[in-house]
Formats: C-alpha cells, sequence, structure tokens
C-alpha cells in the first residue's frame, strides 16, 4: 500500500509541477479587490482578463428542464386516476429540486426541507424531475457517467415525507442522456427528451412512455437538435418542448446579425500600464460563431445573433503563457455550444446546448476620491468595487407542440411557435415557456436576468417583465397576466397541477405567482442560483 | 465587508496557484482548471458574506473548486455536441512526455475511481490535508473521508495491480 501511496503522491506532484505559475486573475479585479502585486505568482506578465467564468455564466444559464404534469380539477374526466393512485389536481404544498446534492422535497409554506434523497451513486446524478397534478407522486430521471440513465418514482406523504422511492423496471435507452421530463396529469404516462450520450454526436428524440407497461414511442430529431423544456398536458396527449438550438453569443451591442460561421474580430487594447515586456500591446481576438444546429439546405438557419458590448469586456486569452511573446499575438478563440475549449484559446468553453450571453466586467473604485490610475493596483485597505455582470441567456423563442396522438416519428412534425418577445408592454427574452393543463395556453416568462457578480445581486430588469400567455392554435398572444417592473426578470419553472400557480425564480430566489400576484418561497441566497438544478411542484 | 473582501482576495492570491494544480489533477488540462478555479473565485467573491467563519474559508474555496471540476467533468460526460477538439488531459498518451508513463498509469486509474474517492485521494496525498480536513472540504463525515480514502487506495492498488 505504501507503494500506492508514494506513486501517487509523485505522479500528482509532477501533475502539479507541470504548472509553475498562473495568471493573474485580472487588471481589473486585482485592483478592485487589492490582489497585490506580491501575492500573485502571475503578476509580473500580462493578466489574463477576468472572464466571467464559463462554468459560472453557464450554469446561470442552464435552462430549466423537465415538464410539467398539469391537470384541471374535472376536466376531461381525469380526476382520479385508478391506475397510479393519482388525486385530483391540488394546490401544492411542496416543491422538489433535484440538484447536485440528490433530490430536496420542500414545504411551500416555509420552504422548510421535508425530504432528501442522495444521488444515486457517484457516476449517476439525477437530470430532471417532474410532479403529477396531486403535487405527491413524483417522477425523476437520471443521467450516468456509462450514459445508463435510470427513471424514478417516489410517492410524499402529507408531512412531505417520501414514503417509497423505487426505479421503475423500464429505462430510456441506453447510450442516451435524459434532457428534461414530463409528466402527464395521472402521472400514467412519461415523456422525456434524450440527447446523445458519450463523445459522439448524434440525434436528440422525443419519447413518451406508459409508467405502466414501459411501453414508449418516439420522436426523433434533425441530427444534431433535440427537445429540452418539455411539459406535457394532463391527458397527456400535447408535449410543448424547446428546439434544442444553441445560441451563440458574444459580447457586442447592438446586436450584430452574422451568417452561420461568421467570423468576427474585435481589437482590444491592452493598457500600456500593464503590458510588459514581454506583453502584446494589442491583442486581436478572433471570434468565429458557428450556429450550434446545422440544418438542412432546405431550411432557413436562421441566423446567428452576436450580441455586443461596447466596452469590450471580452480580452483574449493566451492560453499559453508563451503566446504573449509575441507583439501582435493574435489569439483565436471560438466560441462553440460545448464544453471544451480550444486548445488555442479557452476563451469561452460555454456549454453544450446553451451559452451565455454576455457579460461586463467594470472595476470602479469604492469612492471617487480614491479612484486608481488604470492599471495601478489599489492598496489593500481602499479595495474598488468589481462590477460584474453576466446576462443570463433567454431559452429559444422557438417551440414546439407534438401531438401524440397524430402519426409519424419525426420530431420535426411538430407544430413551431416562435413566440413573441414582447406582449402587452412585458418584453425580453423568453425565460421558460409551458403548456397549461387543459392545453389552451403556452405560458412563457419574458424578461431578462443580469446577475452582477459584484454583489451577488440582480439588478432590476429595464422595463416591464412578466408572465404572458399564448394561444395553442397558433401561438397568438393572449396577454400578460402577471407583470412587475423594477424587479430582476424572473423564469418560469412549473405550472402546478391546477394550472393556477406557477413555480418561478427571482432574485435568487423560488417563488410562486398566482392570481394574487408574486411570494417567495425559498431564498436560496446565491444569485448564482444553478437553474440547471431542476425545480418542480 | 471591506475586511472580507481583501481576505477573499487574498485567500485567492495566496492558493491560487495551488488551486490550479488542484483542478489540474481533476480537469485534467491547465485552461479549464484556471476557469474552474475563476469560477470559485467569482463565487467565494459573490458569496462572500456568508462567509462567516474565516477559519473555514480555505475549505469553503476548495470545495468550490471541486464542485466546478464536478461540473466540467459532467459536462464532459454529457457532452450533446463536440464540436471543438479539447487539450489532451495530463493523463493522456499525448503528455506521457511531461509526466512519464509510470505516472501515467497512476493518473489514469486514478481518473477511473469513483469521484469522491479520486477527489479524496487527491486531497489527502497530494494535498497533505488530515482526515479532518478533507471531511471539511468534501462536507462529510471524518470517518466517511477516511474509509473513502481507504477504499480508494484498495482500488487503486487493484487497478495497478492488475496492470503490472
Amino acid at each position: 500500500m505504501n507503494d500506492i501511496i508514494n506513486r501517487l503522491r509523485d505522479a500528482t506532484q509532477a501533475v502539479g509541477e507541470t504548472i509553475d505559475h498562473v495568471p493573474g486573475l485580472t487588471p481589473g479585479l486585482a485592483s478592485g479587490l487589492a490582489l497585490g502585486e506580491s501575492g500573485e505568482p502571475g503578476g509580473s506578465r500580462t493578466r489574463r482578463s477576468w472572464l466571467v467564468p464559463v462554468a459560472a455564466a453557464a450554469s446561470v444559464t442552464v435552462a430549466v428542464a423537465g415538464g410539467v404534469a398539469v391537470a384541471r380539477g374535472g376536466d376531461g374526466g381525469l380526476g382520479q386516476a385508478a391506475a397510479t393512485g393519482v388525486g385530483p389536481a391540488a394546490v401544492p404544498t411542496f416543491f422538489a429540486d433535484a440538484g447536485e446534492d440528490g433530490i430536496t422535497v420542500r414545504s411551500v409554506n416555509g420552504g422548510a426541507e421535508t425530504s432528501r434523497v442522495p444521488e444515486p451513486s457517484d457516476k449517476e446524478r439525477f437530470v430532471s424531475i417532474q410532479a403529477a397534478q396531486d403535487n405527491r407522486l413524483f417522477y425523476a430521471v437520471s443521467a450516468s457517467d456509462d450514459c445508463r440513465p435510470r427513471l424514478y418514482r417516489f410517492v410524499l406523504d402529507e408531512a412531505g415525507k417520501i414514503g417509497s422511492f423505487d426505479a421503475l423496471p423500464f429505462a430510456p435507452p441506453e447510450g442516451t442522456r435524459p434532457t428534461s421530463l414530463a409528466v402527464s396529469g395521472d402521472g400514467s404516462k412519461l415523456a422525456y427528451g434524450t440527447a446523445p450520450c458519450g463523445r459522439e454526436p448524434g440525434t436528440g428524440s422525443l419519447v413518451v412512455a406508459d409508467t405502466t407497461t414501459g411501453d414508449s414511442r418516439t420522436w426523433t430529431a434533425k441530427d444534431g437538435t433535440g427537445a429540452t423544456n418539455l411539459s406535457m398536458t394532463a391527458d397527456g396527449r400535447l408535449v410543448l418542448f424547446t428546439r434544442d438550438v444553441a445560441s451563440v453569443a458574444a459580447v457586442a451591442e447592438p446586436a450584430l446579425v452574422v451568417e452561420p460561421s461568421a467570423t468576427l474580430t474585435a481589437e482590444v487594447p491592452v493598457k500600456e500600464e500593464e503590458a510588459t515586456s514581454s506583453s502584446s500591446p494589442a491583442v486581436s481576438i478572433t471570434v468565429t460563431v458557428t450556429p450550434g444546429i446545422r440544418s438542412d439546405e432546405k431550411d432557413d438557419p436562421g441566423p446567428a445573433v452576436v450580441n455586443a458590448v461596447p466596452t469590450a469586456a471580452v480580452t483574449a486569452i493566451p492560453a499559453e503563457p508563451v503566446v504573449t511573446s509575441d507583439p501582435t499575438a493574435t489569439a483565436p478563440a471560438t466560441i462553440l455550444p460545448s464544453p471544451i475549449p480550444t486548445a488555442a484559446a479557452s476563451l469561452v468553453p460555454a456549454e453544450e446546448s446553451l451559452s451565455w450571453c454576455r457579460f461586463a466586467v467594470e472595476s470602479v473604485p469604492a469612492t471617487p476620491a480614491d479612484a486608481p490610475s488604470a492599471g495601478k493596483t489599489a492598496e489593500p485597505s481602499e479595495p474598488a468595487e468589481l462590477k460584474a455582470t453576466v446576462q443570463v441567456c433567454p431559452d429559444s423563442p422557438e417551440v414546439g407542440l407534438l401531438d401524440t396522438g397524430a402519426p409519424g416519428d419525426s420530431l420535426d412534425k411538430a407544430t413551431t411557435f416562435s413566440l413573441l418577445n414582447e406582449s402587452d408592454g412585458a418584453s425580453g427574452g423568453v425565460l421558460g415557456a409551458k403548456i397549461s393543463p387543459d392545453g389552451t395556453r403556452i405560458v412563457a416568462a419574458l424578461g431578462g436576468v443580469d446577475v452582477a457578480l459584484a454583489d451577488g445581486k440582480l439588478p432590476p430588469s429595464s422595463g416591464p417583465t412578466g408572465l404572458a400567455a399564448f394561444s395553442t392554435d397558433d401561438g397568438r398572444p393572449l396577454g400578460v397576466f402577471h407583470r412587475q417592473v423594477g424587479t430582476s426578470g424572473l423564469r418560469l419553472l412549473d405550472i402546478d397541477g391546477t394550472g393556477e400557480n406557477m413555480l418561478v425564480t427571482r432574485d435568487g430566489e423560488i417563488g410562486a405567482v398566482d392570481g394574487s400576484g408574486y411570494r417567495t418561497l425559498v431564498d436560496t441566497g446565491d444569485a448564482l442560483v444553478n437553474f440547471g438544478s431542476r425545480i418542480a411542484w | 465587508m471591506i475586511r472580507e473582501r481583501v481576505d477573499v482576495a487574498a485567500l485567492f492570491a495566496d492558493h491560487h496557484l495551488g488551486l490550479v494544480r488542484l483542478a489540474l489533477l481533476m480537469v485534467g488540462d491547465v485552461g479549464t482548471a484556471e476557469d474552474v478555479v475563476q469560477e470559485a473565485f467569482a463565487r467565494t467573491h459573490a458569496g462572500r458574506r456568508r462567509l462567516r467563519d474565516p477559519g473555514r474559508a480555505l475549505a469553503y474555496v476548495r470545495s468550490a473548486v471541486l464542485n466546478g471540476c464536478r461540473s466540467v467533468l459532467r459536462r464532459r460526460s454529457v457532452a450533446f455536441r463536440r464540436a471543438v477538439p479539447y487539450e489532451p488531459p495530463v493523463w493522456s498518451a499525448e503528455s506521457v512526455a511531461m509526466v512519464g508513463e509510470d505516472r501515467r498509469e497512476v493518473l489514469v486509474a486514478l481518473g477511473g475511481l469513483p469521484r469522491r474517492q479520486r477527489e479524496a485521494l487527491v486531497l489527502r496525498f497530494y494535498l497533505d490535508l488530515s482526515y479532518e480536513e478533507i471531511a471539511d472540504t468534501m462536507g462529510v463525515a471524518g470517518s466517511t473521508a477516511r474509509s473513502t480514502i481507504t477504499r480508494g487506495l484498495a482500488a487503486l492498488g487493484r487497478i495497478l495491480g492488475e496492470e503490472s
């Protein structure tokens, strides 16, 4: 055993020693946070610009997967479901979160945790969770490192305790990764999206399965696309989903429309004071914009939109320190819907199928009188305020509505609606869209969410935001039924079994919107709340 | 408030390199490791007001780094599209010249262990943390940390034994 330990120590030390210094955080950040030159191993060379860390940015952009099992009491005779023992649609008393720590069930009243289930194993984690209409029967789907996803079912008692927690005898196909889960009102049908698991590109699909028999039907998407953000009507006939279109966005404003695979080059000057003899006076960024979806020739691929901030918040980051010796270094940085950075430059290894939209980093002195000159390090006792914001990417406004009663096995046959991002005064991107219990409406959150990393707060949106309804007949707007001004935008997570209560996140909180307005359910205390942790009721 | 902010900055100034090395052992390439550490910094900075116990700050940051590494590894394992080649990890065959074949075997074996075992072993034998510190970092009980390390070593021994 000692031999193993020695080899382990030796190998890990050797790896550690492959790095002898790291770039500093950022000039602005360093001065803003009083990171002294002395304590910083990389302080002598051109410092790495402080990019909003991609993983953080990506985590806030992760669409809340999962659909909604909804049913109106008494519609179409659903009511009590004998097969699954599910009660009638009920106003939620619990909500569940399938996150990094497994599944957590909380009370709507006060947000207290009532039950918890750890992740199934080190290599398997829950990726989506949904409730049937009675708010007692829940389903969850997992993904695993070995690409063998599983489905789980559990029932809550009146105290919110999990009575039984079981894996279903059937599972999504091996070699897939579930993207999202939706449940019919009585819990007899599940819908889930799948994406290829592993490293090979492949095709996404949408599967509807009978929870009693395990029988399933699959709709296949075009190569490289998929379905996320599923929701299902109470009768299980209609499934609403967001097409897994990987939007690509970099910094620049106003919005530029570029053709797919266009290349955008920007010059980012490096301040003289920050440049050292071995660093470049100017760094050119080349941002290659590649559409995430390769559409067929006959289809209009649509433009990729690049948003940019004039203050040029992106600074090229040579991945290798030696690059800085080139006086006219060019750092090609590819922004792609992939979590893996290029070897040439790790500018934005965006999360797959999603992307951050934009960010801006600014360092301002804590008090104007103490303003440090550019490039100088502030005194430790006078830290400047770091201002950094991440704009949360809205979802694609393109939603698909699949009639599971119609023939065919192509997901492209689903009706597509492009939800207007402005309706009745509320405007902004689409932040979650779900189908109503009775299948008559699509409910979508309209607005924008910026996360300020400086203070961890969410600045208010610039205009009115809210929850809007759209017709499932033709996608036309039906009006805004919840409007808010002067707060951060909200994201729609789920609709309850009655169709009257919306589960949302706002300002780092999980909250509820009903006829009387917004109320807080639990304060997560984290502005960077991981929307990817699926939350449902 | 200002004091806390400076503490976070100083923490990273002191431990930035070490944290990147830790992340490197988990994710395999320097670029990603740096990103992970920067994310941990941003999160710690954003949440610094909740850092009530300065004595636990480093453990908190290490946890943030490990969490970031997990996220990266998960995204890799579930990648939907893979359009971009990525930097070969330090334990890949391409990197053998950097660390040597014997070490590479150990690193590959380490990478094949369950996540908690891998983390615990690195914290114990790379960072030389005590069981208590490992438990604090990983958010588990001290006894769990100890048993995880024992199991991890045993598994590592089996893998390396089989290879040799």
